[in-house]
C-alpha cells in the first residue's frame, strides 16, 4: 500500500516539525538573548541542513555541491547571527 | 547462481536528483536572499527600536504555522519521488495533488496575513522594517506561485505519461528551495528581535 513511506523520512519530517514547535515556544517565551539567539539560529541552520540533504538528496551528490549547499548555510546563520548580535 | 544488476537510472549514474541546471539556479537565488539577509540585518542596526517596535505587529503563531505547511508540503513531494520510483503513478499524482494543495494553503495564509497589515493601515511604504517585510515574504510568495505552476504543469505531464522522475526530481529541488528558504526568513522576520 504506503511501502514507498520510509521511515527515515517520516523521522526527519517529526525532527523538523518537532524544532519548528520549539522555536515558537522560545519565541513566545522570555525576551531573547544572546545565547538563545544563537541557539535558534542553530536550530534553523540545522533545519536547513536536514531539508538540503535528506529531501533535496544532496548527501548523495558529488562533494563539491554539498560544500556549496553547506557554504551557503554558514553564510545565512552568520549574517543573522552578526546582524542581531547585541553588545 | 546468475546474479542480476539493476540497470542504473540517469540519476543514480550521476548521484545528482534531476537537472544539475536546477541546483545551480537554486544556488544563484539562494545567494540572492542571503544579500536580502544581509541587507535586512545591516538595515535594522541603523534603527533598532523601530524594527523592533514594527515587528510587534506580526504573529510568531501564524509564522511557524506557515513553516510547518512548507515542511509537510516538502515531505508531500518526496513521498511523491518514491511513489514514482515504484511505478505508482497513481499513489505519486496523489501527493504531488497534496503538495499542491499545502503550497495553495501558505498562499491563503499569507492573503491573510497580508490583508490584517492593510486593515491596520500598513503597507510597504509605512517604514524601512516594513519594505523588508513585504519585499522579502513577496519575493518568496512569487517563488512559491512559480513552485505552483510548475508542479501543476509537473501533473498533467506525469497524468499523461510524458513525465516521469526525473523531471519531478527536478520540481522537488526547487519545491524545496522555497523552504528552506522560509526556514531562514521565519526567524529573521518574525522572532528576532
Amino acid at each position: 500500500m504506503l511501502n514507498f513511506i520510509t521511515l527515515r523520512e517520516a523521522l526527519v519530517w517529526l525532527l523538523l516539525v518537532t524544532a519548528t514547535i520549539i522555536t515558537w515556544q522560545v519565541a513566545e517565551g522570555e525576551p531573547l538573548t544572546n545565547l538563545s539567539r544563537t541557539l535558534l539560529v542553530a536550530v534553523s541552520a540545522f533545519k536547513v541542513r536536514l531539508v538540503i540533504r535528506q529531501f533535496m538528496q544532496l548527501r548523495s551528490m558529488p562533494r563539491p555541491w554539498q560544500v556549496a549547499f553547506d557554504g551557503w548555510i554558514m553564510l545565512a546563520a552568520s549574517i543573522i547571527l552578526i546582524g542581531f548580535h547585541s553588545t | 547462481m546468475q546474479a542480476t544488476y539493476a540497470t542504473p537510472t540517469k540519476s543514480q549514474s550521476n548521484q545528482i536528483p534531476g537537472e544539475e541546471g536546477v541546483f545551480i539556479f537554486v544556488l544563484i537565488d539562494m545567494m540572492v536572499f542571503a544579500v536580502l539577509f544581509a541587507s535586512y540585518a545591516f538595515e535594522r542596526k541603523k534603527n533598532i527600536e523601530l524594527f523592533n517596535q514594527s515587528q510587534e505587529l506580526l504573529s510568531v503563531g501564524i509564522g511557524t504555522v506557515n513553516t510547518l505547511i512548507l515542511l509537510t508540503s516538502s515531505w508531500f513531494i518526496v513521498l511523491s519521488i518514491r511513489a514514482l520510483q515504484r511505478q505508482r503513478r497513481r499513489a505519486a499524482l496523489v501527493f504531488l495533488a497534496l503538495t499542491l494543495f499545502t503550497g495553495f494553503m501558505f498562499i491563503v495564509s499569507k492573503g491573510f496575513e497580508y490583508q490584517d497589515k492593510f486593515a491596520a493601515g500598513v503597507s510597504m511604504l509605512t517604514n524601512d522594517y516594513y519594505m523588508f517585510y513585504f519585499m522579502m515574504t513577496g519575493l518568496h510568495l512569487v517563488h512559491v506561485c512559480i513552485g505552483m505552476i510548475a508542479l501543476g504543469i509537473l501533473f498533467t505531464k506525469i497524468k499523461n505519461g510524458t513525465a516521469g522522475e526525473h523531471a519531478l526530481e527536478s520540481g522537488a529541488t526547487y519545491w524545496h528551495m522555497v523552504d528552506l528558504l522560509w526556514i531562514f526568513i521565519f526567524p529573521l522576520l518574525y522572532v528576532f528581535r
